[in-house]
């Protein structure tokens, strides 16, 4: 196992390095500077701001100090925002993140394994019909339609949930966690009940019914249970998915993430804080795979 | 089931913490909620620029005016009066004893000495340094070329008193002394988190910030809200009447709209481009739309080698029909602009012309060897990527063609790519705006001089410069005003520039915030308003 680990850090730590440096060169590239604004400032002011925040030295100077840094896990200033770190920003940001992809996930869990085992069990009903093609809608329609449509019914027609917000107000979590968990609920939903399908054909099951076990404890202990792996599997493998995702659900819902801060930083070249996000995000779905 | 049971309940009941806040709420607290656009980029007045830390600046700290709500000469904020000398030049401010800083220290004249001292500090990079370079010496002390600050016309009589001395007559400096670069900061608060030329100082975190505003910073959580409250000690604390101001930094338009309808704010920061021409159709009794101190634009970069001919510049301006623009594409109240400076600015009223005139328009073209558009290149309109622009480009794109039958592209960038590209010239014709950053015409003309960084044109005239210099030098408004006129003229009929329309301020307000009034700047200093059912 600590060989597995080792072996995998060894792998990891190369890639990070490259990405890194990639995005650095890259972010570099793009046209525009982090000062540029439809107001110009003097030439005298720009080649202080580019003193101050060293700018000014050759390409590959800024690469070794920004790399340097990076080893010891400072990130830099944001040149956006003066007087934050960018390691500030960001662990500002990535508590919010998590937390909405947790109950995402949450969400994406109850809904999908729920439909899933209804539609399995009632295996060429209505309530097999029913939840499946919810579940194909859901896989195919956006957050960005998904969201603003929730908050239309519930928030603005209903008036029973707040529109927009993460810890401000009664509820505001609700309506987020939804939609960005729907498409996973979909997806979810269509594993499990495939799952619940093969396990019930099982001839663990058949012994089960024939030792005369109840309908509701062969479903539960035996097949329900036994579907569930493939579903813990997939987990892992949507986290990196619902980080991005939550980039759009972000700004739908105005919440303070780091999804919203990363869409922000790439319109006004807050390169520091683009960079970091970029090797954040490398990292997590380097261990969720 | 029961684990599903409890993870439902713990995830709803945990989503229910925090407190509860709408209009209802906070008609009794009297608490503001402000649609704010953007996270501000800070809150230190001489290091940030934009709109919405304009808003939360006017909150927070005060400057030796403020801004009159209902538009016209500023008011008395700091300074309780000022005397000016018969040449203009000199002004002495007399500051009111009472002002205090948010910590009790007395606001002297020498805290604003030392604040604009910081400002032209070349190393503090502050991006706003010109607001205070009609001051005598201020710009040589900026450049560099001179270390000395008592070469700079700004010196403090007694604690009370302060001395400006300008380079020349400049009518609209008290209108300058509301802007937020010239507001002056505590000394003592900055020196404690860092030096006078420090960006990043610590300074302005809540529990350390320290200005002289009516409201005082509570808190600040990043891109979620800021917090303003009463501040006690402000001079005019007794005419201030809402407790608390939240800022929003609600960048989607959409989500802000419906922020807004569902009671989570008393005023929004713009209404969404599609949702206006509804609400107005609609007579949503919220929509406010007002006059704006602002210009839509197509630049034109005069040293291409076709547009360098002021004729065919001409022409293009005269093939644009502005009412239909206005009325059928932009669909917001905004109205045709005929000249570069809005109409209505601190009474200058400019009297120019862009005809909509195809038959003239043709003939232009023609006299420049171009009849019927034939052999005429195919142009680039260069613009930031947004659906308002496209649509209005698509427009201009449709009338050159049938009115001129020249053909244009249609180029959108992303926004710093777009800056990028007109700062070093490499465009034809670009979309652009300008807002004024005080009320009157020198604001706007002044950007068109031959060595403004924000000209971008690439034109240059003697004439036009000159004007603008004898403008400067009168203290006589009237006389002043016909100097500008006289420039704005010039400026029409060479057209680097071709106005289309003149910016409106669309946004939502609930019927609960009283004491709002509509001016030119929207500026609306939080001591005048107040929450009423």
């Amino acid at each position: 196992m600590l060989q597995v680990i080792l072996k995998r850090i060894a792998i990891a730590i190369p890639v990070i390095l490259i990405v890194a440096s990639l995005t650095f060169f890259l972010v570099r590239m793009a046209p525009g500077g982090p000062f540029d604004a439809e107001k110009v400032v003097p030439p005298q002011v720009m080649k202080n701001l580019n003193a101050v925040y060293n700018l000014d030295a050759p390409l590959i100077i800024q690469y070794r100090d920004y790399m340097l840094n990076l080893v010891q896990g400072d990130f830099g200033p944001s040149f956006r925002y003066p007087g934050r770190s960018v390691t500030e920003m960001i662990f500002t940001g990535l508590p919010v993140t998590f937390e909405l992809a947790f109950y995402a996930i949450i969400v994406a869990m109850i809904i999908g394994s729920l439909a899933g085992v209804i539609a399995a069990v009632k295996r060429n009903t209505l309530l097999d019909y029913v939840p499946m093609t919810i579940a194909m809608i859901g896989i195919c329609m956006p957050t960005f339609l998904l969201g603003p449509l929730l908050v239309l019914y519930f928030g603005i027609y209903l008036e029973a949930l707040p529109v927009s917000g993460w810890d401000s107000l009664p509820g505001d979590k609700i309506l987020p966690s939804i939609t960005l968990g729907a498409a996973y609920a979909a997806y979810i939903a269509r594993l499990s009940r495939g799952g619940m399908l093969e396990t019930l054909s099982e001839d663990y099951i058949r012994t089960a019914r024939a030792k005369g076990a109840s309908e509701a404890s062969v479903l539960w202990n035996h097949v329900f249970r036994n579907s569930l792996l493939p579903l813990i599997t997939i987990t892992a493998g949507i986290i990196p998915g619902l980080l991005v995702g939550s980039v759009v659900v972000e700004s739908i819902f105005s919440i303070d993430g780091m999804g919203r801060l990363v869409v922000d930083s790439v319109m006004v070249r807050d390169r520091e804080v683009v960079l970091s996000i970029t090797l954040i995000i490398s990292i997590l779905t380097l261990i969720s795979f | 089931m029961k684990t599903f049971n409890i993870l439902l309940t713990l995830f709803i009941f945990y989503g229910c913490g925090g407190n509860v806040s709408s209009i209802d709420s906070a008609l009794e607290s009297q608490t503001l909620l402000f649609g704010n656009g953007s996270e501000p980029q800070g809150l230190d007045p001489h290091i940030v620029t934009g709109v919405p830390e304009h808003h939360l600046l006017i909150s927070l700290c005060e400057g030796l005016t403020i801004a009159n709500p209902k538009g016209g000469e500023n008011l008395p904020g700091v300074a309780e009066s000022w005397e000016i000398s018969e040449d203009g030049k000199t002004y002495t401010f007399f500051l009111n004893q009472n002002a205090k800083w948010s910590n009790g220290d007395l606001v002297t004249a020498q805290d604003f000495v030392w604040s604009w001292m910081r400002i032209l500090t070349p190393s503090l990079g502050s991006q706003y340094p010109d607001m205070l370079y009609y001051l005598k010496g201020a710009e040589d002390f900026h450049q560099g070329k001179t270390s000395d600050f008592s070469h700079v016309g700004v010196s403090a009589i007694n604690d009370h008193e302060l001395r400006v001395e300008l380079k020349n007559p400049t009518p609209f400096f008290i209108r300058l002394l509301s802007h937020y670069s010239t507001y002056p900061v505590h000394k003592e608060t900055i020196l404690k988190y860092g030096t006078i030329d420090d960006r990043n100082g610590q300074w302005t975190r809540p529990g350390n910030f320290v200005c002289n505003g009516p409201m005082s910073l509570k808190t600040w959580e990043l891109n979620k809200q800021i917090i303003v409250e009463k501040n006690p000690l402000y001079w005019d604390a007794d005419r201030v009447k809402l407790n608390e101001i939240r800022y929003f930094p609600v960048s989607n338009e959409s989500t802000e709209d419906r922020m807004f309808r569902a009671g989570q704010l008393h005023v929004t920061n713009v209404v969404p481009l599609e949702k206006c021409p509804i609400y107005i159709e609609n007579e949503n009794p919220n929509l406010r739309i007002e006059p704006y101190m602002g210009t839509y634009f197509y630049r034109i970069n005069t040293l291409h080698p076709i547009l360098k001919n002021k004729d065919i510049r001409l022409a293009l301006a005269f093939a644009i029909n502005r009412k239909q623009i206005v009325e059928k594409v932009s669909k917001c109240g905004q109205a045709a602009a005929y000249s570069f400076t809005p109409p209505g600015s601190a009474g200058y009223e400019p009297d120019t012309d862009v005809p909509y005139d195809p038959e003239l328009a043709r003939s232009l073209l023609a006299d420049s060897g171009y009849e019927n558009g034939d052999g005429f290149p195919v142009l680039e309109i260069l613009f930031n990527t947004s659906e308002g622009h496209r649509k209005i480009a698509l427009a201009i794109q449709q009338m050159w063609q049938e009115n001129l039958g020249i053909s244009v592209e249609l180029v959108n960038q992303d926004w710093k790519v777009y800056l990028a590209r007109e700062m070093t010239g490499d465009f034809q014709i670009s979309r652009a705006g300008w807002i004024g950053d005080y009320e009157d015409p020198n604001t706007f003309l002044d950007t068109l001089r031959p060595n403004r960084g924000n000209n971008k044109t690439g034109w240059e005239n003697e004439e036009y410069d000159q004007l603008l210099e004898l403008a400067n030098s009168t203290n006589e408004q009237s006389l002043r005003y016909q100097y500008l006129m006289e420039a704005e003229r010039l400026l029409i009929s060479e057209m680097p520039i071709i106005p289309i329309y003149t910016y409106v301020r669309q946004y939502q307000l609930s019927d609960d915030v009283k004491g709002w009034h509509p001016n030119l700047l929207d500026t609306h200093h939080p001591k005048f308003i107040y929450l009423e059912r």
